[in-house]
């Protein structure tokens, strides 16, 4: 009679042990980070970065500390590469922004982008969920008026400003998507690279890129990829030498 | 800059001049050659071997010295042989210079280049090697032997094999060889070449056959054994008639088979190790160069790009250099030439055309892609980097596109070690939720149909509405129905009446039916729009006869005066329906006009 209790508390105990675990072993790793960081290690920083988001689940937080950890370690482009992945996942925060901003503006280089920035701070996405709560919302609310024509009355200027803010927000959609589909979305994560006339070693540099630059990626060959810079200048890099974000 | 015509015919006259002066300065060496041939390539210690320099179309001045030649106890000078041939109208000669060569000691013999002056230059010919063997003891005054200069080779690498039968005795017949050559594709051989060399003291006589296998699989092979039916002198009686020694006769001949062991081979693969992606299978040394007939172009233009291979190697199935593919240029593949530099074809030039054709002014280079090869004199693999050649391309307005020369080296990058601190915004002490380091989910085709889903719906359903609606439209009758059952129910009116001889009643209707069938037959809101005089005008425009259009008139007068007075007679009332129907007739066939 007594086992009973007994046999709970060990399920009980097992059970917050299995959640334990993973959690434990997940945010071991960032707060390793963020003490190296702490101590100036900052190589060894973004490696244990790095480990927590190949092994553990990807979070914004690791993104944006492995961003600062590659900065202050000189790796100018995979710390904006890093930072872009964290702005993705939360376009609001304002200290991904700023960061990015003192990035980009320490490249003095060509490609260097300064333009569209608020197509950064809210990307298509964030336009996309927007839109999408307003025309459902909308909709909704023109079937109540249809189906309960006494609250049509009342309904009637929620729903008149509800639509032109919905068709608002459509708009600001389509014109976040074309201009996130013409801006740059890849970083250059080497120094002293150059675009060439064409996928091979041996072909002469047809633009030189520094580490940091924000180029568009216009077509894949093999382990090579053409990139066009914020002028429209283009050329060939290997695969490697960019980290792609995707749309 | 412009040029006066007389200054273009100096220069003209002047650069002529200077290629005349080349070409009777060169004339005489162009075509020209010289080479060295030893009558076999595999000798043995204590033999003799026969040099050649062989001299084409060029006429030697001098009997060119032999420089000091390794493993050749001694040089003798034989004499010279000269031949020349006229085919096609084509003259051509060919002078040879015999040396034998006493040989001593073992190891490969190596003849280093000769020098031949002639008239009008010097030639020198290319080095030539080949193998001295240690004696080798022989029971048989015939035998065959079957050699090759190395036993492994790689997979896929054509090497040369010689065929020497070789008799102390006169022979009378030698069949073709039988050899079996399992494993290999055979390729090129050389003509039979008959020699004498002289052994221990003894001529012996040598018939020697080139020709070049290719393995075509990994593992121990053997090359050969190959077996040869000769007949033999072995004797000689003495002629018993005329005839006999007419014909060679008094020998006594004997038939042999004469056998060569095979010759084991062991076959390598290609190592794996280091293989470059652009490998496509090219076996030997080979310098590549590539040249195009011209850089100045337009759109449109088409160019030969020629690829020249040469070296050492097999040169069968060797793949051609590529050009990179880039956008605005395409390429067509085209012809291929070998020219050999032995019988064997085993060095040589080989030389590649593609036609390109360049269709975007954006062009600047035609660019190559790496040529690589399986050196298998180092056993390594080798890349070949072609070096892009420019070119100017107009564009239709016949202009270059303005473009910035490309910089010769990438500029040096600042060190951005260690940025100072102050700016940056501090770590996040948390993981903030979590982020997807793939596409966005809001950029996928779905989420599109998930945004314009409710506004679909909708306008579905306003559809749906609208179509029902005109189909409910489409059911409700028309004015000109309305109008149409107004006058059926007023003829009927009429016709209750004058059977009842309700005289009030029937000229009502006889007013209502008639104004209602003339605006129908007219087209006319109301007949009540227009006067009587403007509507028999307008029944005789649309054909009604007039006899018709005075019923009418008098059907009206008659209804206008019944207002007043009533009074009426059954048989009157008839006669009146008589007339008001036969109107009607006319009118209605007016409507069904309209």
């Amino acid at each position: 009679m007594n086992r009973t209790p007994q046999c709970v508390l060990r399920v009980w105990l097992g059970l917050i042990f299995l959640l334990w675990l993973p959690l434990a072993r997940g945010m071991s790793d960032f707060d390793k980070g963020v003490a190296e960081y702490a101590a100036g290690h900052y190589s060894e920083a973004a490696a244990s970065f790095e480990q927590e988001l190949t092994q553990g689940r990807p979070t914004v937080g690791a993104l944006y500390n492995l961003g600062n950890a590659r900065y202050r370690n000189g790796e100018i482009g995979r710390a904006i590469a890093a930072w872009r992945f964290a702005e993705r996942a939360a376009p609001g925060r304002r200290d991904i922004h700023a960061n990015l901003d003192l990035a980009r503006s320490r490249l003095s280089l060509p490609g260097a982008s300064s333009s569209s920035a608020w197509v950064r701070r809210f990307p298509p996405g964030f336009w996309a969920v927007l839109a999408a709560i307003g025309t459902w919302i909308w909709t909704i609310l023109l079937l109540v008026c249809r189906w309960r024509p006494a609250m049509a009355h009342r309904l009637r200027r929620p729903v008149a400003g509800l639509g032109a803010a919905t068709v608002i927000l459509l708009l600001v959609y389509s014109v976040a998507l074309a201009i996130g589909r013409s801006s740059p979305d890849a970083v250059v994560v080497v120094r002293g690279t150059g675009a060439r006339f064409g996928p091979v070693e041996e072909s002469p540099v047809a633009l030189p890129l520094g580490d940091g630059t924000e180029v568009r990626i216009e077509e894949e060959r093999g382990d090579w990829v053409r990139v066009l810079d914020a002028n429209g200048h283009g050329g060939w890099l290997p695969r490697d030498q960019v980290v792609q974000i995707p749309d | 800059m412009v040029s006066s015509i007389p200054d273009i015919h100096s220069a003209l006259r002047r650069g002529l001049g200077l290629f005349a002066l080349l070409l009777v300065a060169t004339g005489t060496l162009v075509g020209a050659s010289a080479r060295l041939e030893l009558d076999r390539l595999f000798m043995e210690s204590g033999e003799t071997v026969l040099l050649r320099i062989v001299v084409e179309d060029a006429d030697p001045t001098a009997v060119p010295p032999l420089p000091p030649i390794p493993l050749a106890a001694s040089k003798e000078y034989l004499g010279p042989e000269r031949r020349s041939q006229t085919v096609n109208g084509v003259s051509s000669s060919q002078t040879s210079f015999r040396y034998r060569l006493q040989l001593q000691g073992t190891g490969e013999i190596q003849i280093p280049p000769v020098a031949v002056i002639v008239n009008g230059g010097r030639l020198e010919t290319a080095p030539v090697s080949g193998y001295v063997l240690p004696p080798q003891e022989r029971t048989n005054s015939v035998s065959l032997h079957l050699y090759t200069a190395r036993d492994t080779c790689y997979v896929g690498e054509t090497i040369a094999y010689e065929l020497q039968l070789q008799a102390g005795i006169n022979l009378r017949e030698a069949a073709p060889p039988k050899m079996s050559f399992d494993g290999f594709v055979i390729g090129r051989a050389s003509p039979n070449l008959q020699s004498q060399i002289v052994r221990d003291g003894a001529v012996i006589g040598i018939v020697t056959t080139r020709q070049a296998a290719t393995p075509t699989k990994e593992g121990d092979l053997l090359l050969g054994p190959v077996s040869q039916e000769i007949v033999a002198e072995v004797g000689r009686r003495r002629p018993t008639s005329l005839l006999d020694q007419f014909f060679g006769g008094g020998a006594e001949l004997q038939r042999a088979v004469v056998e060569a062991p095979a010759r084991p081979i062991r076959v390598l693969p290609l190592p794996t190790a280091g293989r470059p992606t652009d490998f496509t299978g090219a076996l030997g040394r080979f310098t590549v160069q590539a040249s195009v007939s011209r850089t100045n172009l337009s759109i449109g233009d088409a160019v030969t790009v020629r690829f020249v291979v040469a070296g050492r190697g097999s040169f069968d199935g060797l793949p051609s250099p590529r050009i990179l593919a880039v956008e605005g240029l395409k390429a067509y593949s085209g012809t291929n030439s070998f020219q050999a530099d032995d019988v064997l074809g085993l060095t040589g030039t080989k030389t590649f055309e593609e036609v390109v054709v360049i269709e975007s002014a954006s062009i600047r280079a035609l660019q190559f892609e790496p040529f690589s090869f399986f050196d298998t004199g180092t056993g390594r693999y080798t890349t070949a980097r072609l070096r892009p050649i420019g070119l100017s391309v107009k564009d239709a307005g016949g202009n270059h596109p303005a473009t910035t020369p490309p910089p010769a080296a990438i500029p040096p990058e600042p060190d951005r070690k260690v940025p100072p601190a102050a700016d940056l915004m501090p770590l996040m002490a948390s993981s903030a939720g979590p982020a997807s380091m793939g596409p966005s989910w809001t950029g996928a085709p779905w989420f599109g149909v998930v945004i314009l889903a409710p506004i679909l719906g909708l306008g579905l359903l306003a559809g749906v509405r609208g179509l029902r609606s005109r189909r409910a439209q489409a059911t409700l009758p028309t004015r000109r129905d309305l109008a149409q059952m107004s006058v059926r129910d007023q003829h009927a009116t009429l016709r209750q009446a004058a059977l009842t001889g309700n005289s009030k009643a029937f000229f009502d209707a006889l007013a209502a039916v008639l104004r209602q069938q003339v605006s129908l037959s007219l087209g006319l809101a109301s007949a009540a729009s227009v006067t009587a005089g403007d509507v028999d005008q307008l029944l005789q425009e649309r054909g009604m006869p007039a006899s018709s259009i005075e019923s009418l008139d008098r059907l009206f007068a008659a209804a206008d005066a019944a207002r007043f007075a009533h009074l009426a007679m059954p048989d009157e009332l008839a006669t009146w329906l008589s007339m008001a129907e036969s109107v009607l007739q006319e009118l209605q066939a007016l409507e069904e006009k309209r």
